[in-house]
């Protein structure tokens, strides 16, 4: 008897353990499905505003780029005071953007470009929204030769002229607004990770820039110097400087000057 | 990325931990049912009507207050967006009800029958502002008449 009622126990309890409040799906299937949804509705959403950007650029006049570049940036204060070695840089730099201007008849009309120095003492260059070419001390004193400077600027060029800058912000502007109108990521953990994932796109996007930027650097330099010589020298001082492990520049905004050097002798 | 990578790391603890406290009450709930499963009787039912004689009558209650993880709660903001089952709530709000009623019946093992019974769900945190900081904690009261026979 005794056993009969245990066995009837059991089974009632089975019935409880089969439980039809909680669904028979794992937590961690649900995330991943959940997770895949958010990437690829950012991923269209990035898409679409990559579209939207490229239609919309390309086809703006450089009239109205300069209406909002000069919307977007503010002049600095003074001019600086260059030192004597500034200002011997700073001449052999305007010389050679003047060979690379004569070289390319589109970038005539880019009147807004101009070099500048900057005291930094990282080796970097970098160009503003209005156009202003800015080579860091760090960097001038790294450059060995002339064509080795050339590509530098003729990469900075190259991204004023694609309007990378714009595009940039652009596509920044529609994506965080499609975001956030959406409402998505409500808690504060899934803004971090959306925003996350959202800077990975951005990065892979910045990246293509770089790298479209680059060939356009190669292009220039083999037409004025005859090589690309200059350029692979720059990376290889560039790698020399860095020493960063190989797989941090998955998560840079620029590719692995190891990467732009392979991709230089292509 | 610093940001990400603290998330996975947090996301990777917590729902091992999460998962760990979930499965040992489970467990421990389905054993307690199994002790409990002569004795005492629930029912909603308000009227008893019986020929044995009452010896005591008292108002019992059990209560559970169950939180969910960072885990859970991360799942559960991305499915906010897409709406559908919360499975990731499910099980906290099945462990608080059925805690809730263990304890109630645990609290009248002499009991014979809880009659009357009523389970009821609060938010803890109930502020009215849906900020986004709200932990998911669900709390459970379930409370009846516990009646004891004459033996």
């Amino acid at each position: 008897m005794n056993d009969e009622n245990n066995y009837f126990y059991e089974n009632q309890i089975d019935v409880i353990e089969d439980n039809v409040n909680v669904t028979k799906t794992s937590d961690i299937k649900e995330f991943f499905i959940l997770i895949t949804g958010i990437i690829v509705l950012i991923c269209g959403i990035l898409f679409v505003s990559d579209f939207v950007m490229q239609i919309f650029l390309d086809k703006m006049s450089y009239d109205t780029q300069v209406k909002i570049e000069s919307f977007l940036s503010f002049d600095t204060a003074a001019k600086p005071q260059y030192t004597k070695e500034e200002q011997i840089w700073l001449n052999d730099l305007n010389n050679i953007h003047k060979k690379i201007l004569s070289n390319d008849e589109e970038l005539k009309k880019f009147k807004g470009l101009n070099i500048n120095i900057s005291s930094d003492k990282e080796i970097n260059a970098f160009i503003l929204p209005n156009g202003k070419i800015y080579f860091t001390k760090g960097m001038l004193k790294n450059l060995k030769t002339e064509d080795q400077a050339a590509f530098v600027l003729a990469h900075e060029i190259a991204h004023y002229k694609n309007r990378d800058h714009l595009k940039s912000i652009g596509r920044s502007i529609l994506t965080l607004s499609t975001i956030s109108i959406l409402g998505l990521g409500s808690g504060d953990f899934a803004k971090q990770i959306m925003y996350s994932i959202y800077d990975i796109g951005d990065l892979q996007y910045s990246q293509q820039q770089e790298i479209t930027a680059d060939k356009y650097a190669n292009e220039t330099i083999k037409k004025i110097y005859g090589s690309n010589k200059g350029a692979v020298e720059f990376f290889n001082i560039i790698d020399r400087n860095q020493k960063l492990p190989e797989f941090i520049h998955y998560f840079s905004t620029h590719p692995s000057p190891q990467t732009r050097i392979k991709l230089l002798e292509e | 990325m610093g940001d990400l990578l603290l998330v996975i790391i947090i996301l990777i603890i917590t729902y091992t931990t999460g998962s760990i406290i979930e499965k040992n009450h489970f467990k421990k709930i389905r054993q307690r049912e199994i002790a409990l499963v002569k004795k005492p009787v629930v029912t909603f039912g308000k009227k008893l009507t019986t020929n044995k004689k009452i010896k005591n009558v008292e108002l019992v209650a059990g209560e559970a207050a169950i939180s969910g993880d960072y885990f859970k709660t991360f799942v559960s903001s991305f499915r906010n967006f897409f709406g559908g089952r919360m499975v990731s709530f499910e099980s906290l709000m099945d462990r608080a009800r059925r805690e809730a009623v263990l304890r109630m019946r645990e609290s009248a093992k002499h009991a014979d029958i809880i009659v009357n019974v009523r389970i009821e769900s609060a938010m803890l945190n109930s502020s009215e502002d849906t900020s986004n900081n709200q932990l998911p904690q669900v709390s459970v009261i379930a409370y009846g008449t516990a009646i004891t026979y004459e033996r």
